[in-house]
């Protein structure tokens, strides 16, 4: 099997966590199991990722307001998931070529990109919750 | 005698090699000359490993729990011998897996099944008992941040959470 690329590798990890919102209310209604934020429990600071698992069971819902005022970050989550999966099945039938590594450069700048977009979130989830 | 230079279309002239597809290395696939190319570990595998290595000391927990917690007459909660002795045997076999022996020689029982090894990132040899420790240790880092530390292999280049890069580690394959 060949190797997948990190935005195939974040499409998956957006299926998975589709179905683990759409299991996750039975499961903590049925044992009061919880996933409370470790950073925002000892300081009440909240994370960059605080928000998206209410997020992600609103999104798999429908409620797409509520998932935005929560983390808007699951909508990143789910575009992976919904390009990537069909880019996957194209390339596995060989209508599609296999992904290519990025260079050096290009690797920096999504590198950037993506802690500027922690950066917001983090921002984004002090307005929230501060 | 010269060669004319290739004309501007040629296929086989002046031609950029195009980049190395994901996971391969260039230059066919091996690292520094006589290096071996090295083969990380992806995220499913590493939380497969995690998981055995969760379920191992699972019933020690759930026995400590059962059999060592219960109720004072007034409805609070109490523990009892059992629920200490079950919970140092959980970190005893936890030590002894995940500390011990996973630094000693690379693979808990969990990265055994899995054909994974936990070495260090420079000199690519297991860690020894004290960095597996400080390692887990270093995994509080991974879930302060709503446990995306753990999701870390996904993008990065060497596939390492954010333990493995305070204590300079990777999981091979």
């Amino acid at each position: 099997m060949r190797e997948f690329s990190v935005p195939e590798r974040l499409g998956g990890l957006g299926a998975l966590v589709a179905v683990g919102a759409a299991v996750w209310p039975t499961v903590t209604a049925r044992t009061g199991a919880g996933l409370p934020c470790p950073l925002r429990t000892m300081t009440d600071v909240p994370c960059p990722a605080c928000g998206l698992t209410t997020a992600a069971v609103a999104l798999v819902r429908g409620q797409v307001e509520t998932a935005f005022q929560a983390n808007p970050l699951i909508f990143a989550l789910a575009a992976f998931t919904a390009v990537t999966g069909p880019l996957v099945a194209l390339r596995a039938a060989g209508v599609l070529q296999p992904p290519r590594s990025w260079s050096s450069a290009r690797r920096r700048q999504v590198g950037w990109l993506a802690g500027l977009t922690a950066l917001v979130s983090w921002l984004f989830q002090l307005h929230r919750l501060g | 005698m010269s060669y004319p230079p290739p004309p501007p279309n040629d296929p086989y002239g002046n031609q950029v090699p195009p980049p190395p597809p994901y996971g391969g290395a260039p230059y066919g696939g091996a690292g520094a000359y006589g290096a071996p190319a090295v083969n990380y570990a992806n995220w499913g595998q590493r939380v497969g490993a995690y998981l055995i290595d969760a379920i191992i000391v699972a019933p020690f927990s759930i026995l400590a729990s059962v059999l060592g917690q219960g109720t004072d007459e007034n409805g609070l909660p109490t523990v009892n011998a059992f629920y200490w002795i079950f919970l140092l045997l959980a970190i005893g076999v936890q030590g002894y897996n995940r500390w011990f022996q996973a630094g000693k020689t690379g693979q808990s029982w969990g990265k055994k099944a899995l054909g994974l090894t936990l070495v260090d990132a420079n000199s690519g040899q297991p860690i020894g008992a004290g960095k597996a420790f400080l390692r887990d240790l270093a995994h509080f880092i991974d879930a302060i941040i709503c446990y995306i530390g753990f999701l870390f292999p996904l993008w990065d280049a060497k596939r390492q959470t954010l333990a493995d890069k305070i204590v300079s580690t990777v999981v091979t394959r």
